[in-house]
């Protein structure tokens, strides 16, 4: 199935011309259509449409004065990554962005969403070299993608990477300040996501580095008090915005990382029955499941 | 298929022929002119429709007045014409399927339930290709609904929702849940909702939908299943979210509608049905825009249902968004409180006090005031903040002294005066209490408790008055058994050992299993022991049984040392060793070995008592858990006195050495060597810090005694003097020695020792942030530490040099506090005080900081000196010469201090200062 999915995603990367064309609006009013296959400070390269579909007739330059507008064609292999994004859709990813990232700053294009959908797929590998590309990845969205939204979407991933990191005291004031200034519903439940990933993270080395965490009571003090702030904020989609089914279900994959690290089994089968139950297509439904299956087995 | 609206009275058609009229009534069809088409074609049927020449056009004049009739909305006609245009064979298959669906659809509209039903059975039955297949499906289902056969339908629409090819599974769904509401369908409806909940998208009205998914979650709870209600309850958006998705679906189906009406020949069920969906969404949009405390509702019953689960986090958290987002009315009273209480109940203290503080500004007036003071008051009490809840409680009953909680907060008042320990103050208030409230259920808890603080605060007669009233007061009181032990030990403490035993045996005749009883028998054994009834007394220790640990433990040690004060050497081997043998592991068994060697030396054996804890060493030196081995080796080392013992004791030391590591013994190995530098450690420091280091190095911190640790780390420290690469790789040594002590022993006696270790070498890389971290640590964790002084001194240097002169004053404050901290530290502290007064140009403020030095730590002659000096020059700077030539003489005649530069600056000063005022000079 994997198999299947690479070839297909190699397949659109490797024959763009399969796809609809770009539609580049000229100052004079004419309009030229092909592929923009690169670009450079004074014009862009359009790879022109052949006679035999798949075939390229050539390319030609487009000085950048004279274009007034260029509308994109729907990206499929973006399409395709986004449907399964992980270590599967790398290679196609990183040839993507790279084709794309040249056109970051210019309005329609996708390069911001393929400069996110690589950092995905970066940070899907979980490898620390990878997330340090993601990292450098999201921020050069981060800073330069003329679209707001993919810059917000890059601002989360980089965030979000930081914390696979384990540096997430380094970003917890951002992300602090993302959860009061979110004023959109979606960006409200990610920042109280990652807030809770931050804290669980933290929780984490508080105990690695405290293994006798329950002697000391400042230790245990601190402790109780991320724990509380993960399940607070991991609990938050899912009661608030039950509705928002895959931000829901992240929470509560949260909340069963959680009491399955703090050894509280009675809360986690509650939270994996859950998942299992109201959100049985989620893919953290999937590792709820085996938890409880395991717990069945032992007893 | 909701009322079509009615259509204007057709003009009346023109006389002409059969061709005539046909050509007027096609082009006012084409024309979508319907009512003038409709009057045409009846026209033509009226005026020609028996002759002959119009029979071949009969089919397309049925057919299209029909078609006319439908566009009309003439229902009940359209019917009739049906009827008649199916009776010419002529019409084409395709036209009769158009026919036989509207005539569905016609009786349906004019309220013929169950012919329409038939009609739309048959039409599926025709047609079973038909594109309107699934639109005569979902009008059958319908009309069941109308019918209220809500069982068959439901059955029906389920098999429509489960269809994927179907446009209507979403119109399906919603009334498919109707239907199973109403006929109490209940799991069925559960598992609707629960797997349409992933493809809300495809519901057009979905705030219908989300309304009967409310209605099913509230019965649910209603029937006390809480986890269906949530499952349900998770499938409602916010009012918000809904709002936005249907007017999204709006746009769509608009545009819709208006690509249906720009079509040459709408289809006429497609726009009907369009126009109602339109209709439907905008009522949804209408109801759901006015409609108030929608989330409120869904949260409130989504908290109960977690409340009713035990899930009180997720209850608390629903409950206190509540009423921080809705206005203060009686339902969010209502959520207040048990948000308030769901805190509690999973210990959220803090939470707690916040909510109690948000009810009482949102509901000043509430009824329910008393009892959330009162939560408040217990929730400060159980996060140690008493002093808070102590008000909190006062508050209570002196605003709401009717209230019901107003004599338990008083009771809570003075139980948490207990608590902070203010244990005279704890008495004054249950007393008072007990005066004002005596038939209450607290009186005697109270009364209890009174006595116990009394006996707190060692006031015994007092206690001893108080507890011996008990049980005439309270016949029948819980606490009878308690209060008389209590008053034994008031006995006990004032040495009244008669009346304790007389009392302790009373208690233990009546009370033999109570709580106390245990620790009543060992005091027992003291009283006992106390009078000289030695025998009975070492009876009563010997049958406190090892159920009861600690009061067991106890008294095996008291008896031990009833037998060493008998000189009964050979009983006390016997109780010792048998000790050992049940508690090889407990701490106490370096005690108990200690024992044991006493007495044989006491029976001038030596040799034996060295052999007692060789053996010992041999059967748990290398037990990681055995805790008081390192003990054993420094209590053994204490046994050799002469210089040969000594030098046995060490070929002994390096004899286990060479066995442990040859047997591979890892912990005897770290031990045996650790214990070889402590028998060399006066002898000779330098191999005794090179052993350290070798036994820190080969130590597993998670298992090593940290005593061992920290004397690797100080060695390695002391091996770090030079500024080599050596030095630096020992100190790293040293540093990870502490960071490890710290992980893995967070109660050790040297964590103080770890973390100033910490903090200085932090210091010297110039990292004086973590330095102050690991201060802060040090000051937080263990205020006791005998290092505090140090500590303390470094972190108002750290402050002071940072330009932060408040928190360089605020540590020495904080030094001159503590009690651990040595005079010398104090005296320099009290200068550097002093010193910061003067740069800030204060004076007069310096002057009590250096007075006090040579007032209160004289012994500290070189700071005494400087105190003086600056002392003096304070007063110069007040113009107090008078005070300053007084400060000078005194610093220059002082034999003690007459050596140091400071006395002679002192007479250089009073030289220049001249002789006082109105002295007459020199003689």
């Amino acid at each position: 199935m994997k198999t299947r999915f690479c070839i297909i995603l190699l397949l659109l990367a490797a024959a763009p011309s399969l796809v609809a064309d770009d539609e580049v609006r000229l100052k004079d009013g004419n309009t030229r259509k092909g592929r923009i296959v690169g670009m450079d400070e004074t014009s862009f390269r359009l790879s022109l449409p052949g006679p035999v579909p798949g075939q390229s007739a050539g390319t030609t330059s487009i000085p950048r004065a004279n274009v007034e507008r260029i509308i994109f064609a729907p990206d499929r292999t973006l399409e395709a990554i986004r449907a399964n994004p992980g270590p599967g859709a790398l290679n196609t990813a990183r040839v993507r962005w790279q084709t794309l990232q040249p056109m970051l700053a210019i309005p329609e294009s996708r390069a911001g969403d393929a400069g996110n959908l690589y950092g995905e797929c970066l940070r899907l590998t979980g490898e620390s070299t990878r997330l340090e590309e993601a990292l450098g990845v999201y921020a050069e969205v981060e800073q330069g993608a003329w679209n707001p939204a993919d810059r917000e979407d890059a601002k989360r991933g980089r965030l979000r990477t930081m914390i696979d990191l384990g540096r997430s005291q380094e970003v917890a004031a951002e992300i602090e300040q993302l959860a009061t200034s979110a004023q959109d519903p979606d960006m409200l439940l990610d920042s109280k996501l990652l807030i809770a990933s931050a804290r669980l993270a933290a929780m984490q080395t508080l105990v690695a580095d405290n293994p006798r965490w329950h002697e000391d009571p400042p230790v245990r003090a601190e402790r109780l008090r991320l724990l509380n702030e993960t399940a607070d904020n991991a609990l938050y989609p899912f009661l608030f915005h039950g509705t928002a089914r895959g931000q829901a279900a992240k929470g509560l994959g949260i909340l069963l990382e959680l009491y399955q690290f703090t050894g509280d089994e009675e809360e986690a089968r509650k939270v994996a029955t859950d998942l299992t139950e109201i959100y049985s297509d989620s893919p953290e439904a999937e590792k709820a499941a085996e938890f409880l299956k395991k717990k069945t087995e032992k007893s | 298929m909701g009322p079509l609206s009615a259509q204007t009275e057709p003009s009346a058609p023109e006389v002409g022929t059969a061709r005539d009229v046909i050509i007027k009534a096609d082009k006012a069809y084409n024309e979508k002119r319907y009512d003038e088409a409709v009057a045409g074609y009846q026209k033509f049927l009226g005026d020609f429709g028996a002759s002959g020449e119009a029979k071949p056009l009969l089919p397309h004049v049925r057919y299209n007045l029909v078609a006319a009739l439908m566009q009309t909305q003439k229902f009940g006609g359209a019917a009739e014409a049906i009827e008649e245009a199916q009776k010419r064979p002529e019409i084409t298959p395709d036209k009769q399927e158009n026919l036989s669906f509207w005539l569905g659809v016609s009786l349906m509209q004019t309220g013929d339930t169950v012919k329409a039903r038939e009609a739309l059975g048959q039409f599926m039955e025709n047609f079973p290709r038909s594109r309107r297949r699934e639109d005569a499906a979902l009008l059958a289902a319908t009309l069941l609904v109308t019918e209220g056969n809500k069982k068959d339908a439901a059955t029906a629409l389920a098999a429509i929702r489960k269809n994927p090819q179907s446009v209507h599974s979403g119109r399906a769904a919603v009334l498919e849940l109707h239907s199973l509401i109403e006929t109490g369908n209940d799991e069925a409806a559960l598992e609707l909702v629960t797997t349409e909940a992933a493809r809300q998208d495809r519901i057009t009205q979905l705030a219908t939908f989300q309304a009967l998914a409310m209605q099913l979650g509230e019965r649910l709870l209603e029937q006390d299943k809480p986890r269906e209600a949530i499952r349900v309850m998770q499938t409602i958006s916010t009012q918000e979210r809904l709002v936005e998705q249907q007017q999204r679906r709006l746009e769509e189906v608009k545009k819709r509608l208006e690509a249906i009406e720009a079509d040459a020949t709408p289809d006429v069920f497609e726009r009907a049905q369009m126009r109602q969906i339109a209709r439907e969404i905008e009522k949804e949009l209408q109801n759901l825009q006015k409609a108030q405390g929608f989330d409120a509702s869904v949260r409130f019953r989504m908290a109960s249902a977690f409340h009713r689960q035990e899930r009180y986090r997720e209850c608390a958290l629903l409950l206190d968004d509540m009423l921080r987002q809705m206005k203060p009315d009686t339902a969010v009273e209502t959520a207040s409180l048990s948000a308030l209480q769901s805190w509690l109940a999973i210990e959220r203290n803090d939470k707690a006090v916040e909510t109690s503080l948000l009810f009482e500004k949102n509901f000043p007036q509430s009824k329910q005031l008393p009892l959330v003071l009162y939560l408040r008051g217990t929730a400060q009490q159980r996060a140690d903040q008493f002093d808070e809840a102590i008000a909190t409680f006062a508050a209570l009953r002196e605003k709401f002294p009717q209230s019901e909680q107003a004599p338990r907060a008083f009771f809570m008042e003075g139980f948490t005066q207990l608590l902070a320990e203010r244990n005279e103050e704890a008495a004054a208030t249950l007393a008072k209490f007990g005066e004002k409230h005596p038939d209450h259920e607290l009186a005697e808890p109270a009364n209890y408790w009174r006595g116990s603080a009394l006996a707190f605060a060692k006031k015994f007669p007092e206690a001893r008055e108080v507890l011996g009233a008990h049980a005439e007061k309270f016949p029948k009181g819980a606490l009878l058994g308690a209060a008389s032990f209590r008053q034994a030990y008031c006995a006990q403490s004032m040495k009244d050992y008669a009346t304790a035993e007389a009392e302790l045996k009373a208690y233990l005749a009546a009370y033999p299993d109570a709580q106390e009883s245990n620790e009543a028998r060992l005091l027992l054994g003291d009283a006992l022991l106390a009078q000289a009834k030695s025998d009975e007394g070492k009876e009563i220790y010997a049958g406190i049984p090892a159920e009861a640990g600690r009061f067991h433990e106890d008294a095996q040690f008291k008896l031990a040392k009833v037998l060493k004060l008998e000189e009964d050497y050979e009983g006390l081997r016997d109780l010792m060793g048998k000790y050992l043998q049940a508690y090889p592991r407990s701490p106490r068994a370096a005690e108990a070995l200690f024992l044991i060697g006493q007495s044989w030396r006491q029976e001038d054996q030596p040799d034996k008592a060295v052999a007692e804890y060789w053996k010992a060493i041999g059967d748990f030196g290398n037990d990681p858990e055995a805790d008081s081995v390192e003990d054993l080796f420094i209590a053994l080392g204490r046994l050799h006195k002469s210089d040969t013992e000594k030098h046995d004791h060490l070929a002994a030391l390096r004899e286990l050495r060479a066995k442990a590591e040859a047997e591979k013994q890892e912990t005897l190995t770290v031990r045996s060597i650790w214990a070889l530098g402590q028998a060399v450690k006066k002898s000779d420091p330098e191999l005794s810090s090179a052993l350290f280091r070798e036994a820190s190095a080969l130590a597993k911190a998670e298992t090593t005694n940290p005593l061992i640790l920290a004397d690797g780390a100080e060695a390695q420290l002391a091996g770090a003097t030079a500024g080599d690469e050596e030095s630096a790789g020992r100190r790293e040594k040293a540093a990870q020695i502490y960071r490890d002590l710290l992980k893995w022993h967070p109660r050790a006696a040297q964590k103080d020792k770890a973390l100033a270790a910490l903090g200085r070498m932090a210091m010297e890389d110039g990292d004086r942030q973590a330095a102050l971290d690991y201060y802060t640590r040090l000051e937080r964790d263990i205020p006791w530490s005998t290092l505090m002084g140090e500590v303390l001194m470094t972190r108002a240097l750290i402050e002071s040099e940072a330009g932060n002169t408040d928190e360089s004053a605020e540590a020495y404050t904080r030094l001159l506090a503590a009690e651990s901290v040595p005079g010398k530290l104090k005296a320099q502290a009290l200068l550097a005080l002093g010193e910061l007064e003067m740069a800030r140009d204060r004076p007069q403020t310096a002057i009590p900081y250096y007075q006090r030095i040579y007032i209160l730590y004289g012994k500290w002659r070189e700071t005494v000196a400087k105190a003086y000096l600056r002392s003096g020059e304070a007063f110069e700077k007040i113009n107090d010469l008078e005070a300053a030539r007084k400060t000078y003489e005194e610093l220059s005649k002082s034999e003690d201090l007459a050596a140091l530069p400071e006395a002679q600056t002192a007479r250089e000063r009073l030289q220049k200062l001249g002789p006082p005022s109105g002295s007459i000079g020199p003689s």
